[in-house]
């Protein structure tokens, strides 16, 4: 299966230091858990999760075709 | 310990500088910034002193992380009485004006009475001197900085626009062109003292105890926890950042908060700065760099900030980039805060689109838009009405409703039906809607808590909003993501004394009441923590906000709950056994 990812300011560095990048995965699906696994993304890193634009949690599934965008923490505002 | 111990008094009225001691027992119980420079106003200000008067005093108060290299310390505070609230007011300035006070010998600053004629105050260390600002006086913010900088060399400028001349309740000050003290008019207050520009320059030093240990110390944290994937972002993005992560969940204020989500939201985020990014710049003892110097057509400006870009650009229904930026500068030259210039002129929008009040002007009119930072800042034509804000434009014209304040502070770029701590936040800040006192817009929309539930939120907004106050006190930048154990850790070092993270939750508490007793004093109550009608009746239509409201029932239930936790009675005012638990 393939997902399409961006990880966004800091978290670059965990992929491929592309905006956008897409992932082949050796599996027929994966929870969003061990897609940061994957990628050694450390979760305390992680603020929230977009799959296809809604907000999913650590254990949402994956079956391929989505796009996961991974935010940053963030303080301050 | 790494106080001067030494506060600066400046008659303006008489013309006479003093040092005096600090007070350290004041220090100990509120450590320095926005925690000293409120207890100085408390003490010092009668109450229901009219705000724009000679009576009101100017505080600026370093911390004592101040001038050290301890990350991320490079804040000043500047606390008034607010003329746009009648509130307490403590604003916080980046830069390098904080430890350039301290060099010269000072760790805070009072300025009181007024000139006569405009003056600017030059401080080279102990040297203490008023001059005429005549010429000065109308300049832009810029302009007086370039001026300034060329007669007296390497000093560091506070300085304010024509806003601030004209006493608007927006004006703010500027410092080193585009940092900004920005909320409740405190550039009002310089202005009403005939007080154009403040100028330091420092050439001494602090003494740090222990400065290998120390230096060692600081080396280990800013490598192990400022340096990491929690705070990178303000390098990697800056707050530009929280325009996708704001529109992803809905809580991006458009048109005038009448939705949450931006149909042009990608001509503004991080990406679009991106490719307008020309450098990027730091405050003092800052690793993280959080400043983005930019370019698009002719206009180059530090930021947008996010606050900017969702107030002056989405909120105004403004999808052109290039617009918000050179909107940016203008307001930055004439000394306005962006964010309530973008909400006034969103509200001025939404009424003459609704046909409540012709400004002339509606949303995504570019160059109207563009047109309005001089109009406020001169009170000419529609800015004439402009310049008063948005509560004081609905008392006239109507549309109270979709005033988007409290206490008669525009509210900044959270909408509160996608967060409902957000809306307690900003009910309860001391200032009036501040995202600044509590942002848990972090942990509801862009995190894991539940945004639509009041479940533990008063408690959440509790807890945030004391170890703020302790931040800014000792005194930090809020996007280091540092715990009160690192805080406690580090101002153990620098004062010399144990320091637990525990004192430091009592410090922060003792601190807000304080802000809150100063608000009491002035007559505010449980009435004055509400939202605009808008908020918990009518509903989001976009994105996954869409049919979201903060139900009435729902925040009172959340306001109560706060005032229990506090130890404050049912109309929000401090029990007598809070204030004996807290010393105050």
């Amino acid at each position: 299966m393939i997902v399409k990812l961006q990880l966004k300011g800091p978290l670059k560095k965990y992929g491929r230091e592309a905006d956008t990048f897409k992932m082949q995965i050796e599996s027929r699906e994966i929870s969003v858990s061990d897609l940061l696994d994957l990628l050694s993304i450390p979760t305390s890193s992680v603020s929230f999760i977009l799959v296809d634009g809604e907000k999913a949690g650590l254990d949402a599934v994956l079956k391929g075709g989505e796009t996961v965008i991974v935010n940053p923490r963030i303080a301050g505002g | 310990m790494t106080y001067t111990g030494k506060i600066l008094r400046v008659n303006l009225t008489d013309g006479k500088a003093s040092s005096e001691p600090l007070n350290l027992e004041w220090a100990r119980n509120y450590l320095g910034g926005k925690g000293l420079s409120i207890k100085y106003l408390f003490e010092e200000l009668a109450p229901g002193i009219e705000p724009l008067s000679e009576d009101n005093k100017l505080i600026l108060m370093t911390g004592p992380t101040t001038g050290t290299i301890v990350p991320n310390s490079g804040k000043l505070a500047i606390a008034a009485k607010s003329p746009a609230t009648g509130t307490i007011l403590d604003c916080s300035i980046g830069g390098h004006f904080a430890p350039e006070l301290k060099y010269a010998g000072y760790d805070g600053l009072i300025v009181e009475g007024k000139a006569k004629m405009p003056v600017y105050l030059l401080i080279e260390d102990s040297r203490i001197e008023l001059r005429s600002a005549g010429e000065l006086w109308g300049k832009g913010s810029h302009e007086t900085e370039f001026t300034l900088s060329e007669k007296h060399g390497d000093v560091v400028i506070l300085t304010i626009g024509p806003a601030g001349e004209n006493m608007l309740p927006m004006a703010c000050i500027n410092s080193q062109l585009y940092r900004q003290a920005g909320r409740g008019g405190i550039g009002a207050v310089m202005g009403s003292k005939n007080l154009k520009a403040i100028a330091v320059r420092g050439t001494g030093g602090l003494k740090l105890p222990g400065i290998r240990k120390f230096s060692a110390a600081m080396n280990k944290i800013k490598r192990e926890d400022t340096m990491t994937d929690d705070n990178l972002w303000a390098y990697s993005d800056g707050t530009p950042m929280i325009v996708e992560l704001s529109q992803s969940t809905g809580i991006l204020p458009t048109r005038n908060f009448q939705d949450g989500t931006f149909s042009e939201s990608e001509n503004i985020n991080a990406e679009a700065i991106k490719k307008t990014l020309k450098a990027k710049k730091a405050c003092f003892a800052c690793p993280l760099a959080c400043g983005n110097y930019v370019e698009e057509g002719k206009t180059r400006v530090e930021g947008p900030e996010y606050e900017t870009l969702a107030l002056c650009s989405a909120n105004c229904g403004i999808g052109n980039l290039e617009a918000v930026i050179e909107f940016n500068r203008l307001c930055d030259d004439f000394g306005l805060d962006t964010i309530s210039t973008g909400n006034t002129t969103a509200f001025a929008m939404e009424l003459t689109e609704k046909g409540i009040h012709d400004f002339g002007i509606r949303f995504g009119e570019v160059e109207k838009f563009l047109q309005v930072p001089a109009l406020i800042a001169r009170r000419e034509g529609i800015g004439a009405d402009l310049a008063l804000g948005v509560a004081a434009v609905a008392d006239k014209y109507g549309g109270r409703e979709f005033a988007m304040q409290v206490k008669g502070l525009e509210m900044p770029g959270y909408e509160p039906r996608g967060s409902w701590a957000m809306g307690l936040a900003y009910g309860t800040a001391d200032r009036g809607a501040c995202h600044m006192r509590a942002w848990p817009a972090a942990v509801e929309a862009f995190g894991d808590l539940d945004p639509f539930t009041i479940e533990g939120k008063a408690r959440l907004v509790i807890d945030m909003q004391n170890d703020n106050a302790a931040k800014f006190s000792a005194i930090f930048c809020d996007f280091w993501a540092l715990s009160t154990e690192r805080m406690a850790e580090i101002l153990s070092l620098l004062l010399e004394r144990e320091i637990t993270p525990e004192e430091l939750t009592v410090i922060g508490e003792r601190v807000y009441n304080l802000a809150r007793l100063f608000n009491e004093r002035e007559g505010f109550e449980r009435k004055d923590d509400y939202l605009p009608e808008r908020i918990f009746t009518e509903k989001l239509s976009t994105g996954p906000t869409a049919g979201k409201l903060l139900p009435r029932e729902e925040y009172e239930k959340m306001l109560q709950e706060y005032y229990q936790l506090r130890g404050w009675d049912e109309n929000g005012k401090i029990t007598a056994e809070k204030k004996k638990e807290l010393s105050l």
